[in-house]
């Protein structure tokens, strides 16, 4: 009897977890990287530019992959990494060949050995199909360079992993020069098309890769009108993809090539189409937002990261996108930057519930950082009007309050009435570590100052502020330095020298302005525990506000505010230098 | 460094008016500027309005009043009083110091008395800290000027008496000055205070030989009035256009070496610095009525209104001119200020009775 029982258990088990062992089988689960254009900034952008844009580039495609190791280390099973194209082998006339050294280097610190890849437009020389063979040979190079890995061109070799035929599409020059060279490229692109079809096999899921997807461009041209599909290409070329796409065999076609700032762009959400794309295409097409920063230089915040995919065979796929969000240092907080600040201003008052309102209001906001900000105060603030104190201010429900926790309060009372005794009878001893504390404690980094409003000349303020404490850190330091004044009467008079070395020991360090955005990035993390301040600036019409706090993590300590007219950049200096040498006052004020 | 907590603001915004403040005295101090030194003025002064508590500001504000001359010097001693009576421990000395300059600046005997205190409390209160070359410099500064007034009160007010001071105290005033020089060589100062150590030095040891030359007579007065010249020059070479030493070396020449044309270019070249210098022409006032142009006197003794003997001599020639009316009000608005020197007071009060009893004259006749 127990014998039967066992047997039927083991067919059971066996029979549940047959198919899901199949089902496991038939999952890909991988990473899409897009868009690193380490090479061709200079295209768009003069020479400082196109370096500062390389480091900051080259910064994002090492933080991707320490990410990707980081899912890995964590227990995430990954099959793949795939770089769905342009490297940015296009680069300038007259620029040195670029260095494989710059991908191999860092793709080398990749836990995951495989790595696909399909080329871009911006891997052509002018996105002509016909210079394919540069990008071949940078891929040899690379994997060359990479002896532990597997670097796959999957446009030129497909793969099979779990199962699921991984296809690369190159569709590195499927704009056509905004259609022109649609004729004139036909039959490469057909040629390239045909292949992908021929592939496609009858019964086995596939995954295509590739660069440009068959969607609506959402760039339109510098005056914002000139809607247009991404693929420029022939009739024919079109007909033979859309029989691919609807094949049943394709589950999944990952793109890349985009560079709108809105994150509303990417994944798999199409509502910012004008005209949407076809329902098998809709359903099919992911689009990874890019690594690089171009075309979102001044975009605030920026829409860039990678994509985390988990594609089964019967067509589920599960899409994460990590957005690179840390690489922006000045945070444009136009949409409900009033209501945070005027939320840190009641938390300054004591005043929790006109807080939590004002935060609340703030969480509305566009902006991830003051959504973030107004989170963590509203949080803060309704949680500081739980406690007993802001319950007893209000006197509501005092009488249940005290029927319930007045031992508590007792007994908290006895403890505080103790504590204050114990610091009154020790307050000699106490008082130089509190001086202590209060010195180190008075000298706050200056960090770089914020746009409140979207034309707010935060440079200039930035780089008033900065002239500012210096001016101030020269004129102490030539007030310490010769002791004399002269009288009417010519006679000596002696200045307080020594006060002064004093005064220019306690200033505070002006920093985070004109940080590199990694740099600054890892220097604000360590900075946001410590002493702080954050400045900003708001213009409307011919006047100007700047508002500075000093902060450590989120306690708020002082605000200053001044205001003025702007009509010139001299404005700008006069108000940077009220509120530098507010600022630069701190470690000296009671 | 540790911060001396009293020095603190009470608000950022009096570091930032503060800040400003001595931007802008900075700016005067290059320029000479009027429009800089009335900012630094007007941002101290907003600073110790708002912030009464705060010291630094105030020092400085009793600073720029003193730079403003007579007319701040009222203001300027109150600041400088004020910082005394707080517990700014730091800032002590150099308040006294700067006391002790707004009151001889105001050119009066009792102020000369209180600034010769100020000026020993000050080196008293360095006495009691650790010496490096700031508090050295200032303790040689205060002392010689300390050495200044002394030789001022004591020798200078007594060169035209009949009795010269006794001997004891001119050779107390030499020795004091040879014990200085001698302390102000082995002691270690600031570089940027020397130039003017030396030259209020000199300018000391000049009025001391200017004295000491007005006691005696014959080729000794020469040879002596010779000495306080070249203590002059040397003063001026150490500061270059100090008016105090140019105005001492114009007297010599005019009083000692009987030079009136060198002591008038002199006095113009005073004038040309400061144009308004009452000093200057109350001197060149005596030039004139020494060369008979009385006319040309009474209109430089009338730019002098402030110092005594010019308003005495002023009224002696209204009376040599037969205005005795302009003379009689004169003198009794002079007596009617405070503070006036012994040999003044009988000076005009026998001026008084000399117009009088002119009066009485023709009235009996």
């Amino acid at each position: 009897m127990v014998r039967r029982f066992a047997c039927l258990f083991i067919i059971v088990v066996a029979v549940l977890l047959a198919p899901a062992t199949g089902l496991s089988a038939q999952t890909v689960t991988f990473v899409q990287l897009t868009d690193p254009h380490l090479y061709d900034a200079g295209n768009r952008l003069l020479p400082q530019g196109a370096r500062e844009q390389y480091l900051d580039n080259r910064a994002a495609l090492e933080w991707a992959i320490l990410q990707i190791n980081k899912l890995q280390s964590s227990g995430k099973c990954l099959d793949f990494v795939v770089i769905t194209g342009d490297f940015g082998l296009d680069v300038p006339k007259g620029a040195p060949a670029p260095s494989v050294e710059d991908y191999s280097r860092p793709l080398n610190a990749l836990q995951q050995k495989m790595i696909l890849v399909v080329p871009g437009n911006n891997d052509l020389v002018d996105e002509k199909p016909a210079d394919i063979g540069r990008f071949r040979k940078f891929v040899a190079d690379l994997q060359a360079q990479m002896p532990g890995h597997t670097v796959i061109d999957v446009s030129q070799t497909s793969v099979t992993i779990n199962n699921i035929r991984l296809l690369g599409l190159n569709s590195a020059s499927f704009k056509n020069a905004n259609g022109k060279d649609a004729l004139a490229n036909r039959t490469d692109q057909l040629n390239e098309m045909k292949r992908l079809e021929k592939e496609v096999i009858p019964g086995q899921p596939h995954i295509i890769f590739t660069h440009i997807p068959n969607v609506e461009d959402p760039y339109r041209g510098p005056e914002g009108n000139k809607i247009h599909q991404a693929w420029q290409v022939d009739k024919s070329v079109l007909d033979t993809w859309n029989t691919v796409v609807s094949s049943p065999e394709v589950v999944g076609v990952f793109a890349g090539h985009f560079h709108d700032p809105r994150r509303i762009v990417y994944g798999q959400d199409f509502g910012w189409t004008s005209t949407r794309p076809s329902a098998v295409e809709a359903k099919n097409t992911w689009i990874a937002p890019p690594l690089a920063a171009k075309l979102q230089e001044n975009a605030d915040p920026q829409a860039r990261g990678f994509l985390l995919v988990t594609a089964a065979a019967t067509g589920k796929i599960t899409a994460t996108i990590f957005w690179y969000g840390f690489a922006v240092q000045s945070l444009s907080p136009v949409d409900k930057a009033s209501n945070l600040l005027e939320g840190d201003e009641a938390v300054r008052d004591g005043d929790w519930e006109k807080a939590a309102q004002a935060y609340k209001e703030s969480l509305a906001s566009t902006d991830s950082s003051v959504r973030a900000s107004a989170t963590r105060g509203y949080q803060r603030a309704h949680a500081e009007m739980r406690s007993i104190w802001w319950r007893q201010k209000l006197l509501h429900n005092a009488k249940t309050y005290f029927e319930q926790n007045g031992i508590e309060f007792g007994l908290k009372l006895l403890g505080a009435v103790f504590l204050a005794w114990l610091l009154l009878a020790n307050r000699n001893r106490l008082r130089p570590l509190f001086n202590e504390w209060l010195r180190t404690r008075t000298s706050p980094i200056v960090m770089t100052p914020m746009k409140f409003t979207a034309d707010a000349p935060v440079d200039l303020f930035a780089a008033e502020m900065t002239a500012a404490s210096e001016n101030l850190r020269s004129v102490l330091n030539a007030a310490a330095a010769a002791p004399f004044a002269y009288s009417r009467e010519g006679s000596t008079l002696y200045l307080p020298s020594q006060c002064l070395d004093q005064v220019i020991a306690g200033l505070p360090e002006v920093k985070g302005i004109n940080l590199g955005k990694t740099a600054a990035f890892f220097m604000s993390l360590a900075r946001f525990f410590s002493w702080r301040v954050e400045s900003g600036l708001a213009t409307d019409s011919n006047q100007a506000v700047a508002i500075a706090s000093l902060r450590q993590g989120f306690r708020i300590d002082m605000t200053w505010r001044v205001s003025g007219p702007l009509s010139n950049p001299l404005d700008v200096a006069a108000l940077s230098r009220e509120l530098a040498y507010n600022v630069l006052g701190i470690p000296f004020v009671r | 460094m540790q911060q001396d907590p009293n020095l603190n603001f009470t608000s950022t915004k009096s570091f930032q008016l503060f800040a400003q403040g001595l931007e802008s005295l900075q700016s005067y101090e290059k320029t000479a500027a009027r429009a800089s030194l009335n900012a630094a003025e007007q941002n101290f002064q907003q600073c110790i309005d708002q912030f009464p508590g705060d010291v630094l500001p105030r020092f400085y504000y009793g600073v720029v009043k003193t730079l403003r001359g007579y007319p701040g010097l009222d203001e300027a001693i109150k600041q400088f009083n004020l910082i005394l009576q707080g517990s700014s421990d730091e800032l002590k000395p150099e308040a006294t110091y700067n006391l002790a300059i707004a009151h001889i600046e105001k050119y009066k005997h009792s102020d000369s008395e209180i600034a010769k205190q100020l000026l020993e409390d000050t080196r008293k209160q360095l006495a009691t800290r650790a010496p490096d070359p700031k508090r050295e410099s200032l303790r040689l500064q205060s002392h010689i000027l300390e050495l200044y007034l002394i030789v001022q009160d004591s020798l200078w007010e007594h060169r035209n008496d009949l009795n010269p001071p006794a001997q004891k105290v001119i050779d107390d005033a030499r020795t004091a000055l040879e014990s200085f020089w001698v302390d102000y060589q082995s002691t270690k100062i600031l570089e940027a205070s020397r130039r003017d150590i030396v030259a209020d030095y000199n300018n000391t040891c000049g009025t001391y030989w200017e004295s000491v030359a007005s006691f005696s007579k014959g080729d000794e007065r020469k040879k002596l009035s010779l000495a306080a010249k070249r203590f002059f020059e040397q003063s001026l070479e150490a500061k270059n256009n100090w008016l105090p030493a140019k105005s001492n070396l114009a007297r010599v020449y005019q009083d000692l070496l009987n030079d009136g044309e060198t002591a008038k270019r002199l006095w113009h070249e005073v004038l040309e610095t400061r144009p308004g210098d009452e000093y200057a022409h109350y001197n060149l006032a005596r030039l004139a009525e020494q060369q008979g142009d009385k006319l040309r006197a009474m209109g430089l003794y009338k730019k002098a209104p402030d110092i005594s003997e010019a308003v005495l001599a002023l009224a002696g020639l209204y009376v040599e001119t037969g205005q005795p009316e302009k003379a009689q009000e004169s003198i009794q608005k002079l007596l009617g200020t405070d503070d006036l020197q012994t040999n003044i007071i009988e000076s005009a009060n026998k001026l008084l009775a000399r117009i009088q009893t002119a009066r009485k004259g023709p009235t009996h006749a």
